[in-house]
């Protein structure tokens, strides 16, 4: 599948760059975007579409099971970006098809990312160094990542799981609000330890690929958190749509409607499921808000209430995105606040010493809290010290010295789980 | 100085990659020597790189490439501890290549060096910091170390609800089992033994509690509470009032100990005595009872090690030393299944019995096979009935944990295509 997508964007990105017209690109995306829809929308359509039909009590179209390409939607935005930036002139088509097949299937960030543009590796794929202190960096950073994944993500996971296993009406409100609480925490260090595997993998092979997330629990707006959650979804979307429709270089309406579009987009490309869709929209629609006056609003007030308002809307919005069906979601909203009484599941069955540690750890790590303190101490040290390079040395030494200790450990929880999938492989 | 260590430091990591990867093929000073030799050999070519790098950054490539290797270089695993057979290596089929990469990320997670060690000690870890289990949908770590299975295949099979309709083929299929068997003179008698988390739910994980608080095992005996056609025998309420006086299922195991299964005994003896008043189980005081602690338990097992947890077993012995004399036979019929008979040196009463049976009845055959001149017993969860007319048995029981009540839905398919019994039975009691 995938091989077939590269051979033919080969030969469509060769057509691109020696057209004079758009018909080229058009039609390269139409394909690209039609063989997406077809393996992971198709089947979403045809049951939308059932849904609507059985509302008036007509036909019903038979549904198709197609399987679903693992890393799709990562690598046809990396072909869309590579014929999209070959269109706009900006880089010439690839000659080598070795090339072009190792952009589009460079295998650290194939199945979850980043998305890589084409414009931000093009120089990296036709020649890159490989320094002894870029390979110790990426071994640095993939133990990082390996380390977000196994401890934090996973351990978190079992108490999410747990919450968004049963149903809403068997859980207390405690118990829910700990369970969303857990899912925010997995959700990012999943996915930022895939990305930081892929960033250490690749600087491991000479290639320096941008980062994809900037702690974005610290914004204090949703436009913050955007500018540093999936940090290279954003930008694609804003460089390959939102700006190619406008921007906001028009009418306040055509913004707002160009946000709509581009965060409808989004949700869609998270899964096919309306979950997505609404996850998608409302976040949409906050950023709206935002621009109509509310953020202007919200920076005058005290930092702990954009905070606040911040983590309450992304929290609430990770409800749509954990939960299965729409149904599921508005009922574990309404135990989230209380609706029903009806809970077994409380919070204690979802705690133990385990997990509260590691969602201590992982709050504070979120926020860069762990860095913080670090810098604090090493200035402190510095600065009541006299001898400064034995400081140095020690903060070396524990630093190796943890980071092995994280690898070994990693290690270990792996060989317990031979089926360990990462969350963002669905998408 | 430092390009030295920078150059010890190479020359350790290949030395014991090298040796670890020789462990593949020999034994003993060889391995060294090899290891050795790949030492010098990749410390003479990659010396350069390595020399004037700073030791700290040295350091953790040349661990990060140690760590990362050893599971690929070193010996295969060849035992589980999982208690199952270890994926084989994967048959290269031209037809299906990318089946031989599947299969062959499963022959590797089986398999790679030091895994067994890794599992361990991960186990280790988490028990010795959170007192949490690591394989926590395996087993987990109740109130007072007590292990319980937390499979969810397991505590699904022993917990969903049964609908009305799933009571009734149960009770239906029973009572023709019994039928079945009293045509031909064998009285059948069917024994539910609990899961350990209805006997000791205080000791349970409170999640655990939630999971497993609908009993299969209740409800089949609450709807053959009036069933006057079906023997059964339900010792879980014995049990309970049992645990007040001693433990009666052990700690760190699924099973239930040999006082456990001295309770559940003499509920089917008592349940055999009103049949056959020749049956009587003996008194505690014709038994020399042992007691010890020692570490052990399938549980406990399942962790990857026998060295953490203990548990209290006892024995039973009769004083007059009545013990039958056993003999393991195999059915063709049934590869799988594990066959023995059990027979006494002296005639006892003329009494057969067949016992079909699982794990409980390790302990409960101990108990049982002293009262009959010949005992037949099969390890099976469904009634191997064409054996079982072979031997002729006064007595069948049918022995099983409560996991497998599912097994009750559907009948052997001997008594189901035994036609004129089952018109007879039509005839004869569906009827009205």
């Amino acid at each position: 599948m995938m091989m077939g997508s590269i051979v033919l964007n080969f030969f469509i990105g060769q057509w691109v760059g020696s057209a004079k017209t758009k018909i080229p690109i058009v039609v390269g995306i139409t394909i690209n975007i039609l063989v997406l829809i077809i393996y992971k929308y198709l089947s979403f359509i045809i049951g939308s579409l059932n849904d609507v039909f059985i509302l008036f009590g007509s036909f019903q179209i038979k549904q198709v099971n197609v399987k679903l390409p693992a890393g799709i939607s990562f690598y046809t935005f990396h072909i869309l970006s590579y014929l999209i930036d070959v269109s706009r002139k900006q880089f010439k088509p690839q000659k080598s098809f070795v090339d072009l097949a190792l952009y589009i299937c460079l295998f650290p960030q194939l199945i979850a990312g980043p998305i890589v543009r084409y414009k931000d590796v093009a120089k990296q794929i036709m020649g890159r160094t490989l320094t002894s202190d870029l390979f110790r960096a990426g071994i640095e950073r993939f133990i990082i990542g390996l380390g977000k994944k196994m401890i934090i993500a996973n351990t978190l996971a079992t108490a999410a799981d747990t919450a968004f296993g049963c149903n809403p009406q068997d859980l207390t409100a405690p118990a829910a609000w700990f369970g969303i609480l857990c899912y925010t925490l997995q959700l990012y260090f999943d996915f930022s330890a895939y990305s930081d595997m892929a960033i250490g993998l690749g600087k491991m092979l000479g290639f320096n690929f941008l980062e994809n997330f900037r702690f974005p629990y610290k914004s204090t707006s949703i436009r913050e958190f955007w500018q540093r959650w999936h940090i290279s979804l954003s930008n694609w979307f804003r460089d390959y749509l939102y700006i190619p429709l406008g921007g906001n270089k028009k009418s306040n309406f055509r913004t707002y409607l160009n946000l709509y579009i581009v965060f409808f987009l989004t949700g869609l490309w998270h899964g096919a499921s309306w979950n997505f869709v609404i996850w998608g929209l409302a976040h949409g629609t906050l950023m709206v808000i935002e621009r109509l006056g509310f953020g202007r609003i919200l920076e005058k007030l005290p930092r702990i209430v954009q905070h606040f308002y911040m983590l309450s809307s992304v929290i609430l919005l990770w409800v749509f995105f954990r939960a299965d069906h729409l149904s599921g979601a508005m009922g574990f909203v309404q135990t989230m606040f209380g609706k029903w009484n009806t809970g077994t599941y409380t919070l204690a069955m979802l705690t133990d010493t385990e997990i509260v540690a590691i969602f201590i750890i992982g709050v504070i790590m979120s926020v860069n809290g762990f860095n913080w303190l670090l810098k604090k101490m090493y200035k402190f040290s510095i600065l009541y010290s006299v001898n400064g390079p034995l400081i140095n040395s020690v903060f070396r030494f524990n630093r190796v010295a943890f980071l092995l200790m994280i690898l070994i450990y990693s290690g270990m929880i792996m060989a317990t789980g031979s089926y360990n999938p990462f969350i963002y492989f669905r998408f | 100085m430092k390009s030295k260590l920078n150059i010890l430091l190479l020359a350790i990591c290949l030395l014991v990659i090298g040796q670890i990867f020789a462990c593949n093929f020999f034994t003993g000073v060889l391995t060294w020597v090899i290891g050795a030799v790949i030492s010098v050999v990749g410390t003479l070519m990659f010396r350069n790189t390595f020399r004037d790098y700073p030791l700290s950054k040295s350091f953790i490539i040349l661990m990060f490439l140690l760590l990362i290797f050893i599971p690929f270089v070193g010996k295969k695993q060849t035992t589980s501890l999982e208690n199952r057979n270890l994926a084989p290596f994967p048959e290269w089929r031209w037809s299906n290549v990318w089946q031989f990469f599947f299969k062959y990320q499963v022959y590797f997670d089986d398999r790679f060096a030091y895994r067994n060690e890794l599992v361990e000690h991960v186990n280790k870890t988490k028990i010795k910091l959170f007192n949490k289990s690591a394989i926590p949908d395996q087993v987990t770590i109740g109130k007072e170390d007590w292990l319980f299975l937390s499979r969810k295949d397991y505590i699904a099979a022993a917990s969903e609800v049964y609908t009305e309709q799933q009571l009734d083929t149960i009770v239906l299929n029973l009572e023709v089992i019994t039928r079945y068997f009293d045509n031909k003179g064998i009285k059948f008698y069917f024994m539910m033994i609990p899961l350990k988390d209805r006997i000791y739910p205080e000791f349970l994980p409170p999640l655990q509690r939630v999971e497993t608080r609908n009993s299969k095992l209740d409800q089949i005996f609450d709807r053959l509470k009036n069933n006057n056609v079906i023997r059964s025998v339900n010792c879980k309420q014995e049990l309970l009032v049992g645990k007040k006086v001693k433990e009666t299922f052990y700690k760190t195991d699924t099973h239930w100990n040999m006082f456990g299964t001295y309770i559940g005994y003499r509920k089917l003896m008592a349940r055999l005595n009103e049949d056959f008043p020749v049956l009587q189980a003996y008194k505690p005081e014709e038994f020399m009872v042992d007691s010890t602690i020692e570490f052990d338990g399938d549980l406990q097992k399942m962790f990857g090690f026998n060295d953490v947890y203990k548990m209290r077993s006892y024995s039973y012995k009769l004083k007059s030393g009545a013990e039958p004399i056993t003999t393991i036979t195999t059915n063709p019929k049934y590869p799988n299944a594990y066959f023995s008979t059990k027979k006494m040196p002296q005639k006892v009463n003329g009494l057969r019995l067949y016992l079909v049976r699982d794990s409980f009845s390790e302990s409960l055959k101990v108990f049982l096979a002293v009262h009959f001149d010949y005992t037949s017993l099969a390890w099976l969860s469904i009634l191997p009935v064409t054996e079982i007319l072979s031997e002729s048995p006064d007595i069948l029981i049918q022995e099983m944990h409560e996991p497998y009540a599912n097994h009750l839905l559907k009948l052997p398919d001997e008594i189901l295509q035994d036609t004129v019994f089952i018109k007879h039975y039509k005839k004869t009691y569906l009827s009205k």
